[in-house]
């Protein structure tokens, strides 16, 4: 089991808030509650998949675990060191070991700067090896993401997406990091890229022993990528385990309305307009009400829910423990 | 089989660049009936926008230029008539619903106003009555309160309920053609049911032909009747919605949706496991040639597939696709 890998991040009630400086109508500073206590282990090796929609706060705990954020609350820890008690010097010679793949392959490289010196950079900024050693580095890195080594000459625009996808990946590993934040990588992608990315990023994985926190929008994704499974939603952890589990069977009401709604690739089963539907958009995460989060949107809502609001508790299922907030866990 | 009410026949779009022309749409053709919905699909650059820009009359100028072919719609061909007739079709006859709602919007009108344009330029009736227009074209598309959102601007709405506008522009002037140019892209997977659940329902209250152009196979084959994948400007397979999803002829199509990660396949794969993939990129439309598109990517090709004049065959019924093999080595 995972049990016996060490883990290589750890966060523990992450919250990040961001005061709007406004008052709502009692008076109350109106503030966003983006991440609101997630806790969360990646063992070495494996991949941590963070799912929800579009401001669920998903992208907001990558950069919490980047280390990108001013007002995070909570502990991190990475390979065992606390990042909060970093000195900002100490933290930015740490940042070698946790590095960031980028959603958008066109705005995330600099167009003046060569791919060369693109993956160069990090290991001349974060003084890694000698002079020499980079250059040799760059050229492996090369040729591991599947680029000629001749690349390195050339400017962004000369790539096409995918290429470009496989430019950043090797500009994230230039440090050799334990921890690879990726947030949405693939989601600007065209399908048959996105396989040949996806398979790239699994085969480093298997050669280097890469840790990911993966962030993304699409389940099949995750579903195919990722060991564990985190289904965000306003700021929290609804569902977490074991993802081709929960993927299988979800127990989370939130997480079954989300599987419900992706359109399968099955033209005579059309299920996509028979399943349970969600009623409108998500709440605003300003100053959300107490309770669950899901309540106002919950095919099963009761009293309780609206008053308290329900902590991730284990559930196990078909042998496998995984962790759900619902009051009604396994009942429904 | 009703009598199609769009034609496309033959369609050729050439675009000029420095380096010459260059074509981006190549010997297009297809048919929709009345409340049929065509989806068409493919991958970045394949030419599955500019197919439905055409049929709007609003390929890109002067750089784009229709070269042959023509587009009839209800016996009137797009590609000749005066761009005052075609002011009249667009947005009356055959409207479009864009991709990206925050975009196609004018931010410094309210939604309202936007909508009753449609009607203010299609139609001659008072203020009062394009008013009751809108107010009933936001309910339909489920917009609640609408008196009161119908002065809403733009920003002060969701995605979901911004789409719901670009939808209500739409309809609003009723109609027989909507040409929905990747509506749900931009949304989440909740909202896009909505969105796609509500545009399937009011194209059966209407009778409507629906385009529905989209790179998700998810969606096209939810949504389809039939289906149209392209490659590189060019047709590639059509037929109806399942024979082109389940039973694909050309390798191209199988390819495609062989490397989707769908959940469905997906979670019942182990770790270990690798998604196939297609080989190599899409190629560039300036050095392509006439032979087929596929050919350099497809692991059926051989010699004669790179100089063959790509044209579809028919695999089954109304079901083509342009690929040599699948008659064996007749041809």
């Amino acid at each position: 089991m995972m049990d016996q890998v060490p883990n290589v991040f750890s966060a523990r009630d992450l919250k990040v808030h961001f005061k709007l400086g406004t008052e709502d109508s009692d008076g109350n500073p109106r503030v966003v509650h983006a991440v609101d206590g997630v806790s969360f282990d990646i063992p070495k090796g494996t991949t941590l998949g963070i799912i929800g929609e579009s401001g669920c706060g998903k992208s907001t705990t990558a950069l919490a675990a980047m280390q990108l954020l001013g007002n995070v609350k909570g502990k991190m820890q990475l390979s065992g060191v606390e990042l909060s008690d970093l000195s900002k010097e100490e933290l930015r010679q740490h940042r070698k070991k946790f590095q960031i793949i980028f959603q958008d392959p066109y705005s995330s490289l600099n167009p003046r700067q060569r791919v060369g010196s693109l993956i160069r950079t990090p290991m001349d900024l974060l003084d890694v090896g000698t002079p020499d050693e980079r250059d040799k580095k760059v050229d492996e890195l090369l040729e591991l993401v599947g680029l000629r080594p001749e690349s390195r000459n050339l400017f962004p625009h000369q790539f096409s997406g995918g290429q470009r996808q496989r430019i950043g990946i090797a500009r994230a590993l230039a440090t050799s990091p334990d921890l690879i934040v990726c947030d949405e990588p693939v989601s600007a992608l065209d399908v048959a890229i996105q396989a040949q990315i996806l398979n790239l990023m699994k085969d480093l994985q298997d050669e280097l022993q890469l840790t990911y926190l993966f962030i993304s929008h699409d389940m099949g994704v995750v579903s195919y990528l990722c060991h564990e499974v985190a289904v965000m939603y306003l700021g929290v952890f609804v569902e977490q385990g074991n993802s081709k589990e929960i993927l299988k069977e979800p127990l989370h009401p939130y997480t079954r309305v989300l599987l419900s709604a992706i359109p399968k690739i099955d033209p005579v089963n059309r299920s996509l307009f028979d399943a349970q539907k969600l009623a409108g958009d998500p709440p605003s995460p300003i100053n959300p009400a107490p309770g669950c989060r899901f309540t106002g949107r919950c095919p099963h809502a009761k009293d309780i829910c609206k008053g308290e609001m329900p902590a991730l508790r284990p559930v196990s299922v078909n042998g496998f423990s995984r962790q759900i907030a619902c009051h009604f866990a396994g009942e429904i | 089989m009703n009598d199609p009410i769009l034609q496309v026949d033959h369609l050729c779009i050439d675009f000029k660049t420095k380096s010459g022309p260059v074509r981006v749409l190549n010997d297009v053709s297809f048919n929709l009936s009345a409340g049929e919905t065509l989806g068409i699909v493919g991958e970045s650059g394949c030419g599955k926008s500019m197919t439905s820009l055409a049929v709007m009359g609003l390929v890109p100028k002067p750089n784009g230029k229709i070269v042959s072919g023509s587009i009839l719609y209800q016996g009137e061909d797009l590609v000749q008539v005066p761009e005052k007739r075609l002011r009249q079709i667009r947005g009356g006859d055959i409207s479009m619903i864009f991709q990206e709602p925050m975009t196609s919007l004018n931010p410094v009108f309210s939604v309202g106003k936007q909508i009753g344009e449609a009607v203010r330029l299609h139609e001659d009736i008072s203020k009062k009555e394009i008013h009751d227009r809108v107010i009933d074209v936001l309910t339909r598309v489920g917009i609640p309160d609408p008196l009161k959102r119908v002065n809403d601007f733009p920003h002060q709405m969701s995605g979901g309920m911004r789409q719901r506008v670009m939808i209500a522009m739409a309809l609003v002037c009723k109609p027989r053609i909507i040409i929905a140019d990747e509506p749900t892209t931009a949304l989440d997977v909740t909202v896009q049911a909505q969105i796609l659940e509500l545009i399937m329902k009011l194209q059966e209250e209407e009778n409507t032909a629906v385009i529905l152009i989209s790179h998700d196979m998810g969606v096209i084959s939810q949504v389809s009747d039939r289906v149209l994948v392209m490659y590189a400007g060019r047709m590639i397979e059509e037929g109806d919605c399942v024979s082109v999803v389940q039973d694909s002829a050309h390798p191209y199509t199988k390819g495609l949706i062989s490397c989707i990660p769908d959940i469905d396949h997906t979670k019942d794969m182990a770790l270990s496991d690798r998604l196939p993939t297609i080989e190599g990129i899409v190629p560039n439309l300036k050095t392509i040639g006439q032979g087929c598109a596929f050919a350099p990517r497809c692991n059926q090709a051989d010699e004669a597939c790179k100089s063959w004049k790509t044209s579809p065959i028919q695999v089954a019924g109304a079901h083509l696709a342009s690929c040599r093999k699948i008659v064996g080595s007749d041809i």
